[in-house]
């Protein structure tokens, strides 16, 4: 973890310290190891590349949807630092930066003669105007990147230098709704644009990325981008990139549509094509970039409440039959911890391994018997233990299974399905009793902080685990947030995770993997970066890669000639 | 399809006639109207077109005053509200407090009661303004545009060509009524009428873009391929055309191929066709100037009628063929509660369906002078 070594060195002393472990000076870049690491260094004609469109949003930092549209609005505005494959930090609109001894105040040096797309100067202003904006905008909550409530003041100090003052330290401050990936916008367009959201005009979409939007087609889901060909950083790479909207990317991968094309959760037998095809290069990502768990109501009382029946729950559900059964393989059990498997912070809690006799056993010992003679069991308090599941619309063979394993037990689920919009409404309004919740994005640099969006009792989002006060949980939740020397930070993490194991307000059932295939012909420098895109999004449409043609450093791959 | 059995019955006098024509058959009994709809559905033709065209107007803005009234409030009865889904249930970075979700309202002026909101809609629409889309924060009037074009070259080419083949083959077929051609295309129309229509959608996908190739997957058109030459643009635009339309017209030509087809049947004893006969008129004249035309009143009426079935077809053909017209619209702003868009959206059917039966009332009277005035 080259990356968080380097930023502890940043946050744990003061003083002035480059950004760039991996700024790809020119020893760097041609030592053999970076070569290794990167792949490629031969020249190629510049390319343009397919990818699998999909409506996302207008792709400003203030509109657009969800992850994908995050991913869609990096490539024309940019941050103060962002990741390579490696997730390492580097100096990306900011050069270098310094951090004073309290670990609360961070100041910026931009880098020199930075333009706006329209040719304005691009100064310290417009970053700390950036800051301010968000804050005086009602934004809608799928532009997943806002910054942080705890960075209290952004100064422009002169052209070049802006100041982070923070209510208190800050672990995410370089990731998640941090300078990591807090998309800076130009203050001369959006001052005098009064609802932020509200501004889809392709004309307000003034960057300072290496791209430049064409077009945008609403619904449709088509975006194409073209390069800005004058970017600080030198002539990106790839010339053009093109989302085109496919019903299903592997087919229009299949069809010669599309030079790259994501799965998740795919069986085995699906990538086989894939895999036996030679012009083609399958990229696996770790499982936990998505996700379903199941939720109990807690605040419903009785046994929902009662953690010796959700146990019981727990081991009566063979996770790892639903690896194999629903995903070949290709997926993890789900985490009563939370975290994945392949995350930094995971560490290894009690799992309830499918053991239908000790489940049994337990609501036995728990005052739950089978006294009537439909099988169900009823509580100490003589209630029923009969649930209803809410489940989102068309109910996914997750839910169908769940509802037979407990049903062996003694506990009958009637499942409701529900379309997105209706099922949002009921689990916000704590409107449940059980419910099959899917989430995603827990292998990411975010990860640490979504425990606190789950399990705090101090937070409301959709995956909060209903119903859930433990005042400890709740005290190490805040207590990570704010830990920057990491090693204090995991040891705080493995903490929560083993008391949310122990507790379990909910089970996360199962995390599927994910699959790149990309066709290297093209281009060769396909990755997933380490922590997400923007330290948020598992996707492999890195700008970085696009840029530099590498998947590390900032230098930029030699191009062939004319093109 | 809920006229097609009464549609298919042949006509009395037809069902055993093997001469072509039969001068002696009589007309049916109960006349065309009452051969060829069913309860519930009135001809709005002679009644209405004899009312006055002041009166005429009147009633229509009555409905239409009626219809927008049902289109703000038919939105809002749909379980759920705009802003529950918005809120993205994947991931737990979409904070969802009660001051957020109170702002959101504020800001897309959910807040405010229903009567205000209506009233806010109403002097919108006086105004020409059709409000915000929340899922996609444009002004509805612009998407309707982006995606009105598509939708209107899709029905009405799938229209024209139905037209063409159902009409023609409709009195073909009632000339000879009873010859195995009859039966052929009475047993194939009568087949494809009640397929439904996303199923040969799919079928149609499957077969011509899947297996063998022949057109694209989907789209309006090539993205991104530049509008350098119009004509191979135009060419590139009628590529991913030629199969929905080919589908929604599919099902439209099977109607109008039993419409006419019946109601020439009722045509063929008629005097007028003995008497043109006797004049030595040629046969081809006699079938489609004469007989055809007179059969056209029920067509017009009945096209008028059908619209908004058509409009259904639509919604699943594009949705089907990822066609970026105004069913793929509707269907998303129903998935996302999106209320502007739905009400832009019902507006604009509501207009287009009243205007086509009022148009439909002012040209009965043109092709039957007997209902006018």
């Amino acid at each position: 973890m080259r990356r968080r070594t380097f930023l502890l060195g940043g946050l744990g002393s003061a003083g002035l310290l480059t950004l760039g472990a991996c700024s790809g000076g020119d020893d760097e870049a041609t030592t053999p190891s970076h070569d290794a690491e990167s792949g490629n260094a031969a020249p190629l004609p510049r390319p343009t590349l397919r990818l699998a469109g999909g409506d996302v949003g207008f792709p400003s930092p203030f509109a657009y949807r969800r992850g994908g549209g995050y991913v869609m609005a990096t490539m024309i505005y940019d941050t103060l630092v962002w990741k390579d494959a490696s997730g390492e930090l580097l100096p990306w609109l900011a050069e270098r930066f310094e951090t004073s001894d309290d670990a609360r105040i961070h100041t910026f040096t931009l880098r020199p003669d930075l333009r706006w797309h329209d040719g304005e100067a691009l100064t310290a202003r417009d970053v700390a105007f950036t800051f301010d904006y968000f804050r005086s905008q009602t934004i809608s909550p799928q532009v997943i990147i806002q910054p942080l409530p705890e960075i209290e003041e952004v100064v422009a100090l002169d052209e070049r230098t802006v100041e982070f003052r923070l209510a208190t330290t800050l672990a995410p401050f370089f990731e998640f709704g941090g300078v990591g990936s807090v998309l800076i916008v130009p203050e001369h367009v959006w001052s005098s644009v009064p609802n932020a959201g509200a501004a889809t005009d392709p004309a307000v979409l003034v960057g300072s990325g290496p791209y430049r939007l064409e077009s945008y087609s609403p619904g449709e889901g088509s975006y194409l981008y073209t390069a800005h060909d004058d970017y600080f950083l030198g002539t990106p790479f790839v010339r053009r990139l093109e989302y085109r909207p496919v019903g299903d990317a592997l087919t229009g991968l299949q069809a010669g549509e599309l030079d790259a094309a994501t799965a998740s959760g795919v069986v085995p037998a699906v990538l086989e094509p894939f895999r036996a095809n030679p012009e083609l290069e399958v990229i696996e990502a770790p499982p936990g970039n998505s996700g379903s768990g199941l939720f109990w109501n807690l605040a419903r009382g009785g046994a929902l409440a009662d953690v010796a029946f959700r146990r019981a729950c727990a081991l009566a559900i063979d996770r790892q039959d639903l690896v194999e059964r629903l995903h070949g393989g290709n997926a993890e059990p789900g985490n009563p911890g939370w975290i994945p498997g392949a995350n930094p912070f995971h560490v290894d809690v009690e799992q309830y391994d499918f053991d239908p006799a000790a489940a049994e056993a337990m609501l036995d010992g728990a005052g739950y018997l089978r006294t009537e003679g439909d099988g169900v069991r009823q509580g100490p308090d003589g209630q029923p233990l009969r649930f209803t599941l809410l489940a989102t619309s068309p109910v996914s063979p997750v839910t169908e299974l769940v509802v037979s394993a407990l049903g062996a037990i003694g506990v009958e689920l009637t499942t409701q399905a529900l379309d997105t919009p209706t099922f949002n409404q009921r689990v916000i309004a704590r409107d449940s009793e059980m419910s099959i919740i899917g989430f995603g994005g827990m292998n990411t640099d975010h990860g640490p902080d979504y425990l606190l969006q789950v399990y705090s009792s101090k937070t409301e989002t959709t995956q909060h685990a209903q119903g859930y006060v433990n005042p400890e949980v709740d005290r190490l939740c805040d207590l990570q947030n704010t830990q920057v020397d990491r090693a204090e930070r995991m040891e705080t993490t493995a903490e929560i995770q083993r008391l949310i194991a122990d507790d379990l307000p909910l089970l996360p059932l199962v995390y599927p993997a994910s699959f790149a295939i990309v066709d290297p012909r093209t281009f060769d420098a396909w990755y997933y970066t380490e922590g997400g895109v923007g330290s948020t999004v598992p996707a492999i449409d890195n700008k970085h890669g696009f840029v530099t043609g590498r998947r590390t450093g900032l230098d930029i791959r030699p191009m062939a000639e004319g093109s | 399809m809920r006229q097609s059995t009464t549609l298919a019955r042949p006509s009395p006098s037809g069902a055993d006639g093997r001469t072509v024509p039969d001068p002696s058959s009589p007309r049916p009994p109960g006349g065309l109207e009452g051969e060829l709809l069913c309860a519930g559905e009135t001809a709005p033709g002679p009644g209405a077109a004899r009312r006055s065209p002041p009166r005429l107007l009147a009633s229509y803005a009555v409905t239409v005053f009626a219809l927008l009234t049902l289109n703000f409030f038919l939105p809002r009865a749909m379980p759920s509200d705009p802003i529950s889904a918005l809120i993205d249930a994947e991931s737990p970075s979409y904070v969802q407090s009660a001051e957020l979700r109170a702002e959101l309202e504020r800001y897309y002026d959910l807040d405010r009661p229903l009567v205000e909101q209506y009233m806010a809609y109403l002097g919108g629409l006086v105004q020409g303004d059709l409000g915000v889309s929340i899922r996609y924060n444009q002004p509805v009037s612009e998407l309707i545009a982006d995606r009105l074009p598509w939708t209107l070259l899709l029905l009405t080419s799938s229209m024209a060509l139905a037209a063409a083949v159902g009409l023609a083959l409709g009195v073909h077929s009632a000339w000879r009524r009873g010859q195995r051609l009859d039966q052929g295309l009475l047993t194939f129309f009568l087949a494809l009428h009640n397929l439904p229509v996303f199923f040969v959608a799919s079928l149609a996908l499957l077969v011509f873009s899947v297996e063998l190739g022949w057109v694209p997957l989907g789209g309006t058109n090539t993205p991104f391929r530049g509008l350098d030459d119009p004509l191979s643009a135009g060419l590139d635009i009628a590529h991913h055309l030629v199969l929905p339309a080919v589908v929604v017209a599919a099902g439209t030509a099977s109607a109008y191929y039993l419409i006419m087809r019946s109601s020439l049947v009722g045509e063929l004893g008629a005097d007028y066709l003995q008497l043109g006969r006797a004049k030595g008129l040629r046969e081809r004249r006699l079938k489609y100037r004469y007989a055809g035309r007179n059969s056209l009143l029920v067509v017009v009426t009945w096209s008028a009628m059908r619209l908004e079935g058509l409009v259904t077809a639509s919604v699943l053909v594009e949705t089907v063929f990822a066609y970026q017209g105004m069913g793929r619209l509707m269907f998303d702003a129903i998935s996302f509660r999106d209320y502007p868009v739905l009400q832009g959206c019902f507006l604009l059917l509501t207009l287009i369906v009243v205007s086509a039966n009022l148009l439909a009332d002012l040209l009965y009277a043109r092709l039957d002078p007997r209902t006018a005035a």
